[in-house]
């Protein structure tokens, strides 16, 4: 179980994230949701121990998060590549570097729930689209069977179909092998869809945490509303109610 | 092989260039080149007659086209003639000067990477700290001094204070410890500003940060991400190194007094050996176009957006 307790990271004068605390337990999903500058990466990073942090911990099953190697889906697609590799070799660094052995046909399925064809594994990242390149930073981060995996609007750069698909594999693999996934996004849908628990922040707070289904039937503070309502007035959201 | 093509091309206009601009240097300096070989020939001097006889031999009586092409006609076989003041073949020489400063050149840059390899990299480790900014410090005072000067002052303190290493001459290895010291600070001056920047930059690649959580140990991301990233300025400048080598060995060697390319040099435009001169230009050249096209192909490997672009 991952357990965040009053983490606090400032720039400066300026206070980026104000004692957060969450739980996120095996198996779960939890949805970040905020407005752009809210604090969302920046709690990704300080999950990490990317950033230096000012205040609080970080733990895993009471233990150091490190030593279970979380993956992570940056926001960023291509930046998340080193250019100088091949993105099979940038996939596969990480299970080659812990000597871990892959089940049978596992890139294959993957790459194939990905809608991705394995050749382009022989490219480099700015060889490919955007969109193949979050695709493969998916798979990165699929691959090592993580026990926590935190995205980072990892179907900014995907169309609608690929989006459903891409979604699909993770929550098939997700049932299967039971990792934590902590989702930063700023589609609501993909929230009520797939999230357990919905955490709103807001210029560096939680401004609402609620198990989702609560959440979206009635959300409990102004700036929750205000989110629920622009996903209905977009149709991003049906109604629950 | 389209790009190699290309390379080839732009070699060969520059090597021509090269030919053309010191013999046309030559040709316009001051004072007149026959009277300037016979008092290298004679140690005299010499009767108008014997100073038009010089112009016939070495073709300076027919004017500029002409005497440029009866020296580049030989060079194109390979030849590089005769020089004009002893009448002894040049390459031979030639070669053996090569031989002298190609050991120093060698020691200088040897000396160079050692010192600047670990300074940058222990600099860029901790940015800002006073080992940092020590070592930028210590590069921009060696970039800034001449290696004349700098020359000077370690004979000054190393033979003249302390007596402990010779100050000039070329006998033994000894004799290469002051000459290499002088070009090797002013390799590692440039070389650690341009490596300590290289790794800096290296190390804000956004991809970096997750790798070590992904489970990359640190030592690996170090050699597999960092290094070969902050390598590609220091490949890139290597061929500015060589010419800062060539040229800082010319000066070392007149400091020093040591034999070779330097000496060579110096003896042959004093004694306006035409031959001599553009002898060294052109396989200085030419040896300029062959580190850089070498330089070209290994960056093509270590940076392959260059062979995306460049292709």
């Amino acid at each position: 179980m991952l357990k965040v307790k009053d983490l606090t990271v400032r720039r400066g004068e300026r206070c980026v994230l104000e004692n957060i605390s969450l739980t996120l337990s095996k198996g779960r999903t939890v949805a970040v949701i905020g407005e752009s500058g809210a604090g969302k990466s920046t709690l990704v990073g300080a999950i990490l121990g990317l950033l230096p942090v000012q205040n609080g911990h970080v733990s895993w099953n009471g233990g150091d998060l490190r030593s279970v190697f979380p993956s992570l889906v940056m926001q960023e697609p291509r930046a998340a590549f080193n250019p100088a590799f091949s993105l099979g070799r940038s996939v596969m660094e990480p299970v080659k570097a812990r000597g871990l052995m892959l089940s049978d046909g596992r890139i294959d399925r993957l790459c194939n729930g990905l809608e991705l064809d394995p050749a382009l594994l022989k490219r480099r990242p700015y060889e490919v689209s955007i969109g193949q390149a979050q695709r493969l930073g998916i798979l990165r981060a699929l691959i090592a069977a993580a026990p926590l995996v935190l995205f980072d609007e990892h179907l900014s750069a995907l169309d609608a179909v690929t989006q459903k698909l891409t979604a699909k594999l993770i929550a098939t693999l997700q049932r299967e092998e039971g990792f934590a996934a902590l989702v930063v996004t700023h589609d609501l849908g993909y929230a009520a869809a797939h999230a357990d628990d919905i955490v709103i922040l807001k210029k560096g707070r939680i401004e609402e945490t609620a198990p989702a289904g609560q959440f979206f039937r009635a959300p409990q503070t102004e700036y929750g509303r205000a989110l629920c309502d622009a996903a209905f007035a977009l149709g991003a959201l049906e109604r629950v109610a | 092989m389209i790009v190699l093509v290309e390379v080839l091309l732009r070699s060969i206009v520059v090597l021509t260039l090269t030919a053309l601009v010191t013999f046309t240097l030559l040709w316009h300096a001051p004072g007149d080149p026959a009277m300037a070989i016979a008092l290298a020939r004679y140690d005299a001097v010499v009767p108008p007659d014997v100073l038009e006889q010089i112009r016939a031999q070495t073709g300076l009586d027919a004017g500029y086209w002409p005497a440029f092409w009866h020296w580049i006609k030989p060079l194109l076989t390979g030849d590089f003639g005769n020089s004009s003041v002893s009448g002894r073949p040049i390459w031979p020489d030639l070669r053996d000067a090569f031989g002298l400063t190609l050991p120093l050149a060698l020691a200088g840059l040897a000396i160079g990477l050692l010192i600047s390899v670990p300074l940058a990299i222990y600099a860029s480790r901790q940015p800002g700290s006073w080992i940092d900014r020590g070592a930028v410090a210590v590069a921009s005072i060696g970039a800034a001094m001449p290696a004349y000067w700098l020359g000077l002052l370690l004979i000054l303190l190393f033979s003249v204070r302390l007596g402990w290493l010779p100050a000039m001459g070329a006998q033994g290895p000894t004799h290469l410890i002051l000459p290499a010291l002088t070009l090797g600070l002013g390799v590692a001056a440039s070389l650690t500003r341009i490596l300590r920047s290289g790794l800096l930059e290296a190390r804000e690649a956004p991809f970096l940060p997750a790798l070590a959580r992904r489970g990359v140990p640190a030592n690996r991301i170090g050699r597999d991400h960092v290094a070969p990233h902050a390598a590609i300025p220091v490949v890139t400048v290597l061929g500015l190194e060589l010419a800062f080598l060539l040229e800082g060995a010319v000066i070392v060697e007149v400091i020093f007094a040591r034999p070779g390319l330097g000496t060579f040099l110096i003896d042959a435009i004093f004694a306006r050996d035409f031959p001599k001169v553009q002898a060294v230009v052109i396989v200085t050249a030419l040896l300029f176009v062959t580190v850089n096209l070498l330089i070209d192909l290994v960056y093509r490997v270590i940076d392959p957006r260059t062979r995306l672009s460049g292709a």
